[in-house]
């Protein structure tokens, strides 16, 4: 597989300090790449990067090749790189068709985007059943597949969620990671970013696991899940 | 019928006789201070429905709109006098100037106050408004100052004399209401609720929120402008203090949340129930 996004020797913070020390990262296209670590690792920052909310310091970021570093957010949003933020990003006053609708917002060919509102609601099909009711009245987990489905309006080439485990309770969890995995399935390429570290590496094809800003181990996402040594060094205990 | 389809020959049905009602009522009632109760709850239909536009769509409450509503009243008179427009039915052809002059000043002032948010808006808009009155006090040789600003006196007789000016007011509420209702199903609307929901994460997903903002600030201020020129031929005589009153705009955003913020027919319902009240 080739990689589609690609960060070269970053460092990159906030401020005065650098949280990322000269990160080498690949996603590869087609494939779900999970990085976990602990807190202040650097997860969000990468995130934070790749979304052009930060520019790094040394180094650069490259989407398809091209280089995207220093793009302002709508530039890079419109490049096909869609952010699900870990908090809720909806509008709560509108109804489940207007914050889905609102993924497509930068679109100005209608017809496409009525074609991808079908597509949407054939993949989830809770934003057609539930298309008039306010948000709010969903539950947590309801919220973040109408979350998804805006995010798949802009036919995103890279898919980057970060933390979709936070505040689900086990049911939803596990609707929530197989809907992740059928739009892997699909075709969409995903960077995840989980706290939950069993059920990303669970689900990843490529797992990395990170150490104050820089990366400790990768591999596969089952080879990263079985090393006994980080899962006690990071994940708390042997996951 | 299917359910949408019968709810909405529901809806057409009642508009409809709402619509009848409303132009019959110079025809079945001749007090003319019935239709005087008339006249000023059209105008408030009008001006609670531009509002709407602004503080209900995209949450930036305005206590300031008094200022557009006596700008319009002035800059009509003005125009009328400059362009020596005899009263009658002329002058109305005149209002949307009104308007368009009123169009420039809150582009003005819009570029400004929207750059601030929530209680500094407010504040902001209260500022200007007393700044705009202070204004019309002071340029005494373009307002008149004090001693206020004449209007051509229409010739119609007293039983008569409100009912153009209910059907003009009418005609305003009318085109502030299919206004509103353009903007509330349009992408442009849409992007307005974002912004009254949460206007950074309505930037993250393209909106461009200070255009927008801007934009239904001038189309409410506009309309208030025009609705504004109207009251002052109406009343044929203002003064700073009675154009530009704080009253007013209090009186439109209390009918606005008393019926509804941000809907449709919100506005028109805390009009009826306050006005006349």
């Amino acid at each position: 597989m080739s990689a589609l996004l690609e960060l070269d020797g970053v460092t990159a913070g906030y401020g005065g300090g650098d949280v990322l020390h000269e990160l080498t990262l690949s996603v590869d296209e087609g494939g779900i790449t999970c990085v976990v670590g602990p807190n202040g690792a650097g997860k969000s920052t990468i995130l934070r990067l790749v979304s052009g909310l930060i520019k790094p310091r040394l180094g650069g970021v490259r989407f398809h090749g091209e280089s995207i570093t220093g793009l302002t957010p709508r530039q890079i949003l419109q490049l096909g790189i869609v952010q699900v933020p870990q908090e809720r990003s909806l509008f709560p006053t509108m109804t489940v068709w207007e914050n889905v609708r609102m993924g497509a917002y930068t679109l100005s060919d209608r017809a496409l985007m009525e074609r991808r509102m079908r597509t949407v609601c054939e993949t989830f099909p809770i934003v057609a059943e539930r298309r008039h009711e306010r948000v709010a009245a969903l539950s947590g987990g309801q919220q973040k597949i109408v979350e998804f489905a805006r995010a798949l309006m802009l036919d995103p080439k890279l898919l980057v969620l970060d933390e979709p485990s936070m505040g689900l309770d086990p049911k939803t969890h596990t609707v929530v990671f197989d809907l992740i995995r059928d739009m892997n399935r699909a075709g969409r390429t995903i960077l995840l970013v989980e706290q939950n570290a069993r059920s990303g590496l669970g689900l990843a094809s490529h797992g990395v696991v990170l150490e104050s800003g820089r990366v400790r181990l990768e591999g596969t996402g089952a080879g990263v899940l079985g090393n006994g040594e980080i899962g006690r060094l990071f994940l708390g205990a042997p996951v | 019928m299917s359910s949408p389809a019968r709810v909405r020959a529901v809806k057409l049905g009642a508009l409809l006789i709402v619509a009848v009602v409303a132009l019959l009522v110079p025809v079945f009632e001749t007090d003319p201070a019935t239709v005087n109760v008339a006249v000023f709850t059209a105008m408030y239909v009008g001006l609670a429905t531009a509002w709407n536009i602004m503080g209900g769509y995209t949450g930036y409450v305005s206590l300031g709109h008094a200022a557009f509503f006596g700008f319009g009243a002035y800059a009509f008179g003005l125009v009328l006098a400059h362009l020596g427009i005899q009263a009658g039915y002329e002058p109305f052809l005149f209002v949307p100037i009104a308007g368009a002059l009123t169009v420039v000043l809150a582009l003005l002032i819009g570029w400004i106050a929207l750059r601030t948010r929530a209680a500094t808006f407010v504040i902001v808009t209260i500022a200007m408004m007393f700044m705009i009155q202070l204004l019309a006090e002071n340029l005494v040789g373009l307002t008149g100052g004090g001693s206020g600003l004449s209007f051509p006196v229409p010739p119609w007789s007293g039983d008569f004399f409100d009912t153009p000016f209910y059907y003009a007011m009418l005609l305003m509420a009318a085109i502030s209401l299919a206004i509103s209702w353009w903007i509330r199903r349009s992408k442009f609307g849409l992007g307005l609720l974002a912004i009254r929901d949460d206007e950074d994460k309505a930037l993250a997903v393209g909106v461009p929120a200070h255009t927008y903002k801007l934009t239904a600030f001038v189309i409410s201020a506009g309309l208030v402008g025009m609705i504004g020129a109207i009251y002052g031929y109406y009343v044929t005589y203002i003064y700073p203090q009675y154009a530009i009153d704080p009253l007013v705009g209090i009186s439109l955003v209390l009918m606005v949340f008393l019926g509804g913020l941000g809907t449709l027919w919100g506005p028109v319902l805390g009009a009826v129930i306050l006005e006349p009240a």
